[in-house]
């Protein structure tokens, strides 16, 4: 069976806390918004809200500073390619490039093609085109040619080759030798 | 519903002290018991209450100020409280109620609201059982170590009880 502490609300302990607590006592101005039945607005606590202001700012500024740190390495594992890996200059110079462009660009873009004015031969970005041949017509040229083909004459027999006779050698192609064909 | 303004007049004055000293015990911030006090108020009011005595009265409004304080620290924002120290400067006591009160506020609330039910507010110990929704057992319980504790906290700070 528990031992019941005897309990006396008049004793020495009971008359300090009856002491302490009868200093603690509402606003006027809240006790007479009551009895009027006005509602009334708790005041302000100033410390308390500079605190949960500044608890607030410090965690909005740790988001911040984890979501840079994330597109920062998240940029760094994906090379040059990232927003902060080139600037927007160097990307428009790396486009600009000739040894970038695809064949894409070669086929769609007409524009880039010049003519070097010292031999006519046709430039592609300032580059000889290396399939152009004087003799033969480009592929853009048309289909039908303006002129007919020039016609090839015979050739005409080459003489044989004289045979001189080398002076501390045999003739190497003597007139009797059945394989020798003037 | 109460339209005689001195009902209202004479019931906030009866138990304005009582209300205040657990709303700003229990949530041990003003701003937070001053809503405390207005909703406890507000709640007994409004509507046509019919009480056995004057003792259930006190005791359900008691009880209505102690569920208010629960319902407002229940919200997670609100549940950060101020420091002892800031308690009872804004309690402005002379310096050996200040050490009482620095002391008591420093008990957790399972021990400190038998305590002031029981020794300030004048309740009985059946009636403070039923109150907090506990035994009349383990009321005695609660008020013996809540004692003790006291007592040894009180030592601390130079005030020495019987």
């Amino acid at each position: 069976m528990l031992n019941e502490p005897k309990l006396n609300p008049n004793d020495s302990l009971g008359v300090l806390l009856r002491s302490a607590y009868s200093k603690m006592n509402p606003p006027p101005a809240l006790e007479s918004a009551v009895i009027s039945g006005i509602p009334y607005a708790p005041r302000a606590n100033t410390a308390l809200h500079v605190r949960r202001f500044a608890k607030a700012i410090a965690s909005y500024a740790i988001c911040v500073i984890l979501l840079i740190g994330g597109v920062y390495f998240a940029s760094e594992l994906m090379g040059e390619t990232g927003p902060f890996a080139t600037s927007p200059s160097e990307v428009s110079t790396a486009v600009s490039d000739p040894d970038l462009t695809t064949d894409a660009d070669i086929t769609t873009d007409s524009k880039k093609t010049t003519t070097n004015p010292k031999t006519k031969e046709p430039l592609y970005n300032g580059v000889p085109d290396v399939t152009y041949h004087p003799d033969i017509p480009s592929v853009n040229y048309p289909a039908t040619p303006t002129a007919p083909f020039p016609t090839v004459k015979d050739p005409t027999p080459q003489s044989p080759t004289p045979d001189i006779p080398r002076p501390n050698s045999p003739n190497p192609w003597p007139s009797n030798n059945p394989w020798y064909y003037p | 519903m109460y339209t005689s303004q001195d009902d209202r007049d004479s019931i906030v004055k009866l138990y304005s002290q009582t209300v205040w000293r657990i709303a700003l015990s229990h949530t041990r911030r003003e701003d937070a018991a001053e809503e405390v006090y207005q909703e406890t108020f507000m709640r007994l009011f409004p509507k046509e209450r019919e009480f056995d005595s004057e003792e259930h009265r006190k005791a359900w409004i008691i009880r209505t100020t102690l569920i208010c304080c629960k319902r407002y620290l229940s919200a997670s924002f609100r549940s950060e409280t101020l420091s002892l120290e800031e308690v009872s400067d804004t309690l402005i006591l002379p310096e050996e109620e200040s050490g009482v009160m620095q002391a008591i506020l420093s008990l957790p609330a399972k021990y400190r609201l038998p305590l002031q039910l029981y020794y300030v507010e004048g309740l009985t110990a059946d009636e403070c059982a039923k109150v907090l929704e506990i035994r009349p057992v383990t009321f005695r319980v609660r008020i013996s170590r809540g004692k003790t504790m006291l007592k040894e906290k009180l030592k601390g700070v130079g005030i020495y009880v019987e």
